[in-house]
């Protein structure tokens, strides 16, 4: 399917089904060639004992996943540490629960065996 | 939230919430995918034999692609294990011929092949099983990344 340049509107103008039909026309077309490009590289797990075990993140998604027990560290404020129990494996938080945490915030995981951030629980 | 084949749009049909949120969230969908970052892959420099680090994927596509190098010494056993958390590991890759360096092991796992393939979203790890017969060893573990493409 074409990619087709959707429509501009006016006021009072009337929704036809041809002018609706150009966004998934066009959503198809964008698709067919950004889908390929939809790769995701694995988390390495940290070695004990030669890897530091410690995982940068710039918050972006909801839910951060991870394995093993660690901790949470702010790097602007010792105080804000959150502390990362296992319950299953891998385990999930929802960081919306902590309050300092903002989009584009720079966090620390310390002590996990590895961590990823995520859209989905 | 995955890609939603958009409606389809006919003469006289309401203009469903539903449609126009599917229309919305395929917005989201191909902007994040446009906009995402792009994370390098850090592999793994192995000189001795036995198992290689592990590896975690959440399954967002059908195809895992490898790449690993044999730069030094000869090989017996070279495995790709694939194993889902709380699962036994599964054969991706099974080599047991020897192989001198240089060599090259390149390809994919379809991973809807094996035999208890991971469901969208479900996480598994990856990891190798090396044996060397020479010394001096050194293979190179290059990239492992998944895709729905079976090319790069």
């Amino acid at each position: 399917m074409a990619y087709s340049t959707p429509p501009q509107w006016a006021h009072g103008d009337t929704v036809s089904h041809t002018d609706m039909q150009k966004y998934s026309d066009s959503l198809n077309a964008i698709y067919a060639i950004l889908g390929d490009a939809l790769t995701s590289f694995a988390i390495a797990h940290a070695v004990p004992a030669e890897d530091n075990d410690a995982q940068y993140h710039v918050h972006r998604n909801r839910w951060l996943w991870f394995l093993s027990d660690g901790e949470l560290h702010d790097p602007d404020d010792p105080l804000n540490d959150v502390t990362l129990t296992e319950d299953t494996e891998p385990t999930v938080l929802d960081l919306r629960t902590i309050d300092w945490l903002y989009p584009g915030k720079l966090y620390q995981v310390t002590g996990c065996t590895w961590s990823m951030e995520d859209p989905n629980a | 939230m995955a890609y939603t084949t958009p409606p389809t749009f006919s003469n006289g049909a309401v203009l469903s919430a539903a449609n126009l949120n599917t229309l919305s969230d395929d917005i989201e969908y191909l902007y994040a995918l446009a906009t995402a970052v792009s994370a390098p892959f850090c592999g793994q420099t192995m000189v001795a034999g036995g198992d290689s680090r592990y590896w975690t994927f959440r399954r967002r596509a059908r195809y895992l692609h490898y790449q690993v190098r044999l730069t030094a010494s000869d090989i017996d056993e070279f495995e790709l294990l694939i194993t889902n958390y709380g699962g036994t590991d599964q054969d991706g890759v099974i080599d047991h011929s020897n192989h001198s360096a240089p060599y090259t092991w390149s390809g994919y796992v379809d991973l809807d092949s094996l035999g208890d393939p991971p469901a969208l979203l479900e996480f598994y790890k990856v990891h190798f099983v090396i044996t060397f017969s020479g010394s001096g060893n050194e293979l190179e573990i290059d990239y492992l990344l998944q895709s729905d493409s079976t090319t790069l």
